[in-house]
């Protein structure tokens, strides 16, 4: 059993300076952990035991083999050394104290140095946290005035370019509106925006503010209808050309494009009355012209609209392409003509309701969108709350649910171990547990593939105490026992070998103290708590899945 | 740079500063970046070898893995030494190879170097040539060093011979570093110097 420490030597102020004896030749600094060699060399635990795994099993100084087995800790000089003097590190605190005292001299100086814990990365004075935290941290939480939304101090400037509730002003009308509501406003309401007029897909070329649009609208009634008549005018003789054509498939489909083009490009330039007969019905028409409405004139009996009877035009055209018969119908034909006026009146008529509608139905459309980026934005609000209050339950179900057991369900146990062994992250810590209400905050700690000594042999288990919400009437240090095991997932439960092992608290251990830091650097536990062999051999291991159970018993 | 390697270097860099062969201006070491990565070292000619009274510059670079791995170390003043090239001052030193021990110093290494050129090891070369001239003309060899030396690191003239060869072969359209080189080779012979320079 151990204490798990993976630092490297002192580095303080010795008074007087540290004998070259106690200097660790790795790190240069005062041997922590001092562990010994069979050739009698001293190092920290950690430094001879990191220059063994970079460069082989071999003493720095003199190169003789060595064994991790071989290594023993030179409790001797530990001793002396945690006796020496020296000065506390903390800049402006002028104590001198023995080595031993470091810790429990931090706990009370008032120079003591912490990261802040909301990430800010500096390093301020105990006493002054409470106080940076609220007032001064970049990180810090404050509401957003527009909008209320809670955001990290420095990045209020960044929220504010794209607060939605941010005010702004109209470019046109100068009027104050939120950020939110400013495409809307400009699109529909500013009466100060340049506007076309809404005949202008009739010919009105007006251009001019909203305001003075309505009145321009109001005035130019006369005016427009005529713009109206003479695009209507235009597409009847538009789609008369288009008959004149021999394939009529090809003049079913440019009526309908082609027709609602000439809408906004053409219309203005006629002003024939709409009234006026097309020049052409006059003439006698020629024999291929005969042959073509012959054809109408045989699918027309009931003057259907034109859409529905196109399809059998054509097919009536192919049929009568051979028919000799085709002069002795001309004295019905402009009787036809007459038909076909009528029809093409009635769809142009069905064309302007469909482009109103088509209008109507773009307006609505672009108010469903402004209304989707407002939900968007509401959800995005109401997602933040949930995962706030999901964080809030769970820390609450921490505390409720546990009554001093707490099984860790370690997932994804491969591919952890093989992330673990190609070194990226040494360690694995669990969520934290409450030994009951009211009770210790604790996590435990896995290294998958060990450490120190038991690295690559053994997988190492501590528990590491964390700062609780019941700290300050609890017992310190901690005082109690601590079972630690790995279950044994076989399905025959009777053959299940569970690896347990029971710790008692030591109180004079850094470990056992009341966490100074959200969660206390020293862990205790046990370096080598199970064979990887053993765990891998087992049914330790199910579905990826490792189960660690912990039972705490504080007295 | 990981934590030890920028630690120790610091320490190592103090060691060196307050040591005593620095207060007898043996041994030297700058910094040369902010971030210790890189050094620079100087080191004295050890008294009774060519090389006395001479400033050797070196080249110090810390690699990540410091102290597990050895610095990696060029001459960057020209030397004429059997364990040392000519031409780019690669160091041919078992400790920084594969006799590197982490309880190794800056300090000690600037004075292994001092003691390499007090001693050399021409039956281990870094450059061919020098370890050849060194076991065959030692007298050429001593005459070599002395002159690269006192061109090179600020040695005291005492062998105004070399310089005059050298020149005779600047006056004939050769440049005085090329010049230098195929007289060293040729152990200040001016005709094999000619013929090397002109094939």
């Amino acid at each position: 059993m151990e204490e798990a420490d993976e630092s490297v030597g002192y580095d303080m102020e010795f008074v007087p300076p540290l004998e070259s004896k106690y200097e660790c030749p790795i790190c240069l600094m005062a041997l922590r952990e001092p562990t010994q060699t069979q050739c009698g060399h001293r190092f920290c635990r950690s430094c001879i035991c990191q220059s063994m795994r970079e460069t082989g099993s071999k003493c720095p100084i003199d190169n003789t083999p060595l064994s991790f087995s071989s290594l023993f800790p030179d409790n001797f000089a530990k001793r002396e050394i945690l006796g020496l003097r020296v000065k506390c590190p903390n800049p402006g605190c002028t104590f001198v104290f023995e080595l031993r005292n470091l810790e429990e001299h931090n706990l009370k100086c008032d120079f003591y140095q912490e990261q802040c814990g909301l990430n800010c990365g500096l390093l301020i004075h105990r006493k002054s946290m409470e106080i940076h935290q609220k007032n001064e941290c970049a990180k810090r939480l404050v509401s957003c005035e527009y909008c209320f939304i809670r955001i990290a101090f420095d990045e209020q400037e960044n929220h504010l370019k794209e607060c939605l509730k941010f005010p702004v002003v109209c470019q046109y009308c100068q009027m104050q509106l939120t950020r939110e509501e400013l495409a809307g406003h400009i699109e529909k309401d500013c009466f100060e925006v340049i506007v076309s007029c809404s005949y202008a897909n009739m010919g009105c070329k007006e251009k001019m503010t909203r305001r003075d649009m309505l009145m321009h609208e109001k005035n130019s009634l006369v005016i427009h209808l005529q713009y109206v008549a003479s695009t209507l005018n235009e597409m009847r003789i538009k789609s008369k050309r288009q008959l004149e054509k021999p394939e009529t498939e090809t003049f079913y489909h440019s009526w309908h494009t082609d027709g609602c083009k000439t809408d906004n490009e053409e219309g203005v330039t006629y002003s024939t009355s709409f009234s006026d007969p097309p020049s052409f019905t006059n003439k006698e028409p020629s024999g291929a012209y005969a042959l073509e409405h012959s054809a109408f004139d045989f699918a027309i009996p009931d003057r259907e609209p034109m859409r529905k009877f196109l399809p059998k035009t054509f097919n009536s055209n192919r049929s009568r392409q051979f028919s000799p018969a085709t002069s002795h119908r001309s004295a019905r034909h402009h009787d036809d003509i007459q038909s076909q006026y009528s029809t093409q009146t009635m769809s142009h008529m069905d064309l302007s309701i469909l482009a109103e509608r088509m209008r109507y139905q773009e307006g609505h459309i672009a108010t469903q969108e402004q209304k989707i980026l407002e939900l968007q934005a509401k959800l995005e609000s109401r997602d933040k709350e949930v995962k706030e209050l999901t964080q809030k339950i769970s820390r609450w179900e921490a505390i409720v649910m546990s009554n001093g057991i707490y099984y860790w369900k370690f997932e994804n146990y491969t591919e952890l171990q093989t992330i673990t062994r190609s070194g990226e992250t040494s360690v694995v810590h669990s969520p934290g547990f409450y030994t009951g209400y009211y009770g210790y905050k604790l996590c435990l700690r896995v290294n998958l593939n060990g450490i120190d000594s038991a690295h690559s042999s053994h997988v190492s288990l501590f528990v590491h105490f964390m700062q609780g919400e019941w700290d300050d009437f609890l017992d310190w240090p901690f005082s109690g026992k601590i079972t630690l095991t790995i279950l044994d997932q076989n399905e025959d439960t009777r053959v299940r070998n569970h690896i347990s092992e029971t710790l008692i608290a030591k109180p004079a251990l850094a470990a056992f103290h009341r966490p100074k830091t959200n969660r206390n650097h020293k862990g205790f536990g046990y370096m080598e708590f199970a064979p990887l062999r053993t765990i891998h051999a087992g049914h330790y291991i199910k579905e990826n899945c490792l189960l660690i159970k912990a039972v705490v018993h504080s007295n | 740079m990981s934590n030890i390697a920028a630690a120790r270097i610091q320490r190592e860099f103090k060691e060196v500063v307050k040591c005593d062969e620095a207060a007898k201006c043996a041994i030297k070491v700058e910094m040369v970046d902010s971030d210790c990565m890189e050094l620079r070292g100087e080191i004295a000619g050890p008294p009774d070898t060519p090389y006395e009274g001479g400033n050797f510059i070196l080249e110090i670079k810390i690699p990540e893995t410091y102290p597990f791995n050895p610095p990696k170390v060029r001459f960057v003043t020209k030397i004429w030494h059997p364990n040392i090239s000519s031409k780019t001052g690669a160091i041919c030193l078992d400790i920084l190879k594969d006799q590197w021990a982490a309880a190794m110093t800056l300090r000690t290494v600037l004075l292994s170097l001092q003691a390499l050129l007090a001693a050399a090891e021409p039956d281990d070369p870094q450059d061919a040539v020098v370890a050849k001239q060194y076991k065959e003309d030692p007298q050429a060899f001593e005459d070599t060093a002395r002159h690269w030396a006192q061109v090179y690191a600020q040695a005291p003239c005492n062998n105004p011979g070399c310089s005059a060869k050298v020149n005779q072969l600047v006056d004939m359209g050769f440049t005085e570093t090329a010049s230098r080189e195929a007289l060293s080779m040729h152990s200040w012979d001016v005709e094999k110097a000619v013929e090397y320079l002109m094939s």
